[in-house]
């Protein structure tokens, strides 16, 4: 493997690794989420809805 | 507070081990998880040992172990009962998803082109992943946990339908990439193999896809359950391939692919309660064992027949061997009989006055003549012996005898064959009672073998016998200052013909018999006989053992 792909990889690695300990840190322990008791409180949010706007 | 109330009414069952729980309700859930985890898992670790520098085996083991993750952490989704283990395995698994695809693209890419991928590719396959892999902890991911009507589920936000997106672009990245190498390569065995190889991923992925795809539009999450068996379908393709191909390198018979697969999947059928799914899980093990059955019998009878076949030849070659050898043997002993009357003619007219009288060059010609046919009778005695110890033709006519005596007989013969290449001889006994049960005229010669050979093979310097009694046993040795051997030809010292490279150089008359003799002779009076050196040129030393 060249050494370019190397680079490339251990970069890609490290950010699902960052990306894994950010969600862990996240969920696990500053339990840092919205807890939905209704279905109405549940916004819709979409790719569209993203892009083109409510 | 009312958060702790609504959760306390929902009465969600602990959870044992991270995946036991009766929160999940069907017993499918565990097997659709369970039983393409396993063979996954065991296939990429055993295709990673048995290769774990090679690119296509790392890509394989890369995705079958990720894979192994995701049925895990979504097994742990289906049965924990706590909001932070839903959400935080949740998006690990929509993360490792679509590193499945990707894993997939580049498996199919380096197998088909038979080297790594070109870094644009992979760049381009890079920043398709990179939204998901930098907003997986984010509210685009999962945008909370739904507590309402007990649900126990993380609702998704936009990056799931993104990555939902670039799985199904992967999917048609790979389908255009294989068709395309289809299209371009000629050769019919890689055209079937990258059939197989594009086939087997392409339905494990659509599967897989049409499973999560069918779950989180549908919200109904037991059906796509099935998609999930879409990986031992990939792996049955593989194990095919393994079969057939020996795909990876790897050489496995379909004997214990079949096995592997029937054990799995009666391990499975233990996970399963009802008698609906277990007829189901039968069917699908009946269609496997049907069509793997096939070929395995198709593989077995092969097998026999190749069997046969070499068997047949063996029996064909050994007859061809043995004629061979006789006429060898009888070419041999035709050969010793001219010589034999050569010698005797040699003989008579140097000793026979009838003959008339010899002049001095005359003389000195016929006793060339004479001793050129002794060491041609010698030659070809030494090829005889050496095929009737080999064949367990020779008769050996064992009784008590005094083996000092016939070391110091033996020895005495050879010394001034020793003088006569300028060499010291040494004779040295330790010990008493060296009385054996032997073949006098057969130890004679292994003996005499023996020592010449160590006189035969040292150019100058000495050479020293040794005899001993230890206990139970009389050991003989022949120390010699000669060529010596190293550790290859120590293995073809006693061998018929097994000389060294140089030993023709030292002895041209060299047969390379003498030492099989000899070997022939000890072994047959349950004897043992070995050699050391340090090396080449530094002197050997040759030892007989023999039984009190």
């Amino acid at each position: 493997m060249e050494k370019k792909s190397k680079i490339f990889f251990s970069v890609f690695f490290i950010l699902i690794a960052i990306s894994i300990a950010i969600m862990a840190y996240r969920f696990l322990y500053l339990k840092d989420y919205v807890i939905f008791l209704s279905e109405d409180e549940i916004p819709e949010v979409t790719l569209q809805s993203l892009i083109y706007g409510n | 507070m009312e958060i702790d109330q609504l959760r306390a009414a929902c009465e969600w069952a602990s959870t044992k081990f991270l995946i036991i729980s009766e929160n999940v309700f069907d017993p499918l859930i565990y097997y659709s998880h369970l039983i393409p985890l396993l063979p996954a898992l065991i296939l990429g670790i055993y295709v990673l040992s048995k290769g774990r520098k090679v690119l296509l085996n790392k890509i394989f083991a890369f995705i079958t172990i990720t894979f192994a993750f995701w049925s895990f952490f979504d097994l742990i989704v289906w049965a924990t009962e706590k909001n932070h283990f839903t959400m935080f395995f949740w998006s690990t698994v929509n993360l490792l998803e679509v590193l499945i695809y990707a894993g997939c693209l580049y498996f199919i890419q380096v197998y088909i082109d038979g080297k790594d991928t070109s870094l644009k590719s992979k760049i381009i396959a890079g920043i398709l992943l990179l939204p998901t892999i930098v907003l997986a902890a984010t509210n685009f991911n999962l945008l909370g946990f739904d507590l309402s009507n007990c649900n126990r589920d993380a609702v998704e936000g936009p990056l799931s339908q993104f990555n939902y997106l670039i799985e199904i672009i992967f999917v048609i990245w790979i389908a255009i990439f294989a068709m395309n190498r289809l299209y371009v390569n000629k050769d019919k065995v890689k055209r079937t193999q990258i059939i197989l190889v594009a086939l087997g991923i392409l339905l494990f992925l659509l599967t897989f896809s049409w499973g999560n795809i069918v779950g989180s539009l549908s919200d109904d999450w037991r059906l796509p359950q099935w998609g999930l068996l879409g990986m031992p379908v990939f792996i049955a393709f593989l194990t095919y391939l393994i079969v057939k191909f020996k795909f990876f390198n790897l050489k496995v018979i379909g004997a214990q692919a079949l096995v592997l697969i029937l054990w799995l999947l009666t391990v499975g059928i233990l996970f399963l309660k009802t008698i609906e799914t277990v007829r189901i899980i039968t069917s699908i093990t009946l269609v496997i064992l049907l069509i793997l059955g096939i070929q395995l019998v198709r593989s077995v009878k092969r097998e026999v027949e190749q069997r046969e076949k070499i068997q047949k030849l063996a029996s064909d070659l050994e007859i061809a061997n043995e004629g061979q050898a006789t006429l060898i043997h009888f070419i041999n002993h035709q050969i010793k009989g001219y010589l034999s009357k050569a010698r005797i003619i040699f003989s008579e007219l140097l000793t026979e006055p009838s003959y008339g009288p010899v002049t001095e060059p005359a003389k000195k010609m016929l006793e060339t003549g004479q001793s050129g046919v002794k060491e041609g009778v010698d030659f070809v005695q030494q090829i005889l012996k050496a095929s009737d110890i080999e064949k367990g033709t020779i008769a050996y006519d064992i009784k008590s005898i005094d083996f000092k005596k016939l070391v110091i007989e033996v020895a005495a013969e050879m010394k001034p064959q020793a003088l006569d290449k300028r060499l010291e001889f040494k004779f040295n006994i330790e010990g008493e009672n060296f009385n054996i049960q032997a073949d006098q005229n057969q130890l004679r010669e292994a003996v005499k073998n023996l020592i010449d050979n160590s006189i035969k093979y040292t150019p100058s310097g000495k050479v020293e016998i040794l005899l001993e009694n230890k206990t139970d046993k009389v050991v003989l040795s022949v120390k010699d200052t000669g060529i010596g051997f190293d550790d290859a030809l120590r293995a073809k010292l006693f061998t018929k013909g097994g000389r060294g490279e140089d030993s023709l150089k030292i002895n041209v008359t060299s047969t390379g018999y003498g030492l099989a003799i000899v070997k022939g002779i000890i072994e047959a009076h349950k004897g043992k006989v070995w050699a050391e050196s340090v090396g080449i040129g530094k002197g050997s030393t040759f030892f007989i053992e023999l039984p009190i």
